[in-house]
């Protein structure tokens, strides 16, 4: 390779930004060591490109990731409804979205507001308003859904309970209903998966537990089984002997619940 | 799921999973605000610029190849939307003599982003906002977000060398502007 003044100052790039090969470096230094002026010349570059990198970058704000959020949940919200084809519900939503959108403009005046006062929450309080009409959008679709004659628009609903950020009582109580009583084997499945996702809250753990003597399904009962080991909920042990004891069951999910209720019992 | 590289979680965004652009965003957002800040010294203008960035990236995602990198593709992303916003907003649509630059540092009034500085950093700051907008983007895309060499060729367009020669006449033009300045 023929060492130019243009190579030089190419690699001298890659030897900033620390890619250049100890090969090439080589090369590099003895070229510079035979013209000293570009080499005082690069050594000047260097010094400001190391200055470069302690110019300090201010932070955005809260409200931007707040924002961003917010942002995320309405696009996610507005796909969901599209997939759904829940034709006699989109004028409705299409409202509740116009109002989001209203309401986050209402949100960017209020931090504008609440900027100029010091003292004011009011920032904190339209962010949590904010935040509660996407929550109770999503809580409207899904317990329309769950009433569908389509197990697919119920699967739907259980779905959206397992993105809510928190499961109140009503959201648990319609999984347990959904767990314990729909009659379709994917659905109480979904429902199952949905409980899975808040297994910090105790009402949610002990629905699980609970259903396991409601099913009879050979499916249900195995995942649930793979759930409380999974969860290690030794307190599901009683209601898996139970099942085991009180009903007929498949054989191969006899094993199973045996085998679970052996590791349960050893942890 | 934090394992996740950027690409793999852009990939499940591009198969529907939305939610995981919220982890893309944790990564990347504040790299995009930095970007975005150097390229308008508005912090406002940058916050707007970077959800616009992350809209965009939901709204296209089908786009998102499944060969790419996430990290050429987000600052493709957002050079796109710095172009749309400095084509709607000509704001910045001239070049400000260095005492025009220092009136507008002086009046400033970030409060919220005042930066402690030496007179030195203060003075190679304000010449790297003196500086033309592509010239500023190649430093800011090269120095402060270290994407690599490549990758930025891939972004303009041009061989990787052709960026290596550019991004060192830009700090040429930085030094000089910088020393003028600090002789005065």
């Amino acid at each position: 390779m023929k060492m130019t003044e243009e190579k030089a100052r190419q690699l001298w790039m890659d030897y900033l930004s620390g890619t250049l090969e100890v090969g090439q470096q080589s090369l590099l230094m003895e070229f510079l060591n035979k013209h000293q002026d570009l080499h005082q010349e690069l050594l000047e570059d260097e010094r400001i490109w190391e200055q470069l990198s302690q110019i300090p970058t201010p932070v955005p704000s809260k409200l931007m990731d707040e924002k961003f959020e917010a942002q995320l949940q309405g696009y996610i919200m507005a796909q969901s409804t599209r997939k759904m084809g829940f034709e006699g519900l989109q004028p409705f939503f299409a409202w509740l979205a116009k109002g989001w959108q209203v309401g986050l403009v209402a949100l960017v005046f209020g931090f504008g507001l609440a900027w100029l006062m010091p003292n004011s929450h009011a920032d904190s309080d339209q962010l949590s308003a904010l935040q509660v009409e996407m929550q109770d959008m999503k809580r409207m679709m899904m317990l329309t859904l769950i009433e569908q004659p389509k197990a697919q628009e119920r699967i739907k609903a259980v779905s959206i309970a397992r993105e809510l950020p928190t499961a109140d009582q009503k959201v648990i109580n319609m999984l347990a209903s959904t767990l314990n009583s729909d009659p379709n084997v994917n659905v109480r499945l979904a429902a199952l998966s949905s409980l899975e996702r808040y297994w910090k809250v105790p009402e949610a753990r002990q629905v699980m537990i609970m259903a396991i003597g409601n099913q009879e399904s050979p499916v249900v009962q195995s995942a649930i089984a793979d759930t409380m080991l999974a969860l290690r909920e030794k307190s599901s042990v009683q209601e898996l002997e139970k099942l085991l004891n009180g009903k007929t069951i498949d054989e191969g999910v006899k094993t199973k619940i045996e085998l679970t209720i052996k590791k349960l019992k050893m942890i | 799921m934090d394992s996740l590289g950027d690409h793999a979680i852009m990939l499940k965004v591009k198969a529907g999973d939305l939610e995981k652009l919220g982890l893309l965003y944790k990564r990347y957002s504040k790299r995009l605000f930095g970007f975005f800040y150097k390229m308008t010294d508005d912090p406002g203008t940058s916050e707007d610029l970077v959800q616009n960035v992350f809209m965009r990236m939901m709204k296209y995602r089908h786009t998102y190849s499944s060969g790419g990198k996430f990290e050429t593709w987000a600052f493709h992303m957002a050079r796109n939307v710095h172009h749309d916003h400095f084509r709607k907003n000509k704001r910045y649509d001239f070049q400000p003599t260095m005492g025009e630059w220092n009136e507008q540092l002086q009046d400033h009034d970030h409060e919220e982003h005042q930066m402690i500085m030496s007179d030195e950093l203060a003075n190679l700051n304000k010449a790297m906002m003196a500086m033309p907008s592509e010239k500023r983007e190649l430093l800011e895309l090269t120095r402060f977000q270290q994407l690599k060499y490549q990758d930025v060729a891939k972004l303009l367009g041009i061989s990787e060398g052709a960026v290596k020669v550019r991004v060192h006449r830009a700090l040429q033009e930085l030094k000089s502007t910088y020393l003028k300045m600090d002789v005065s």
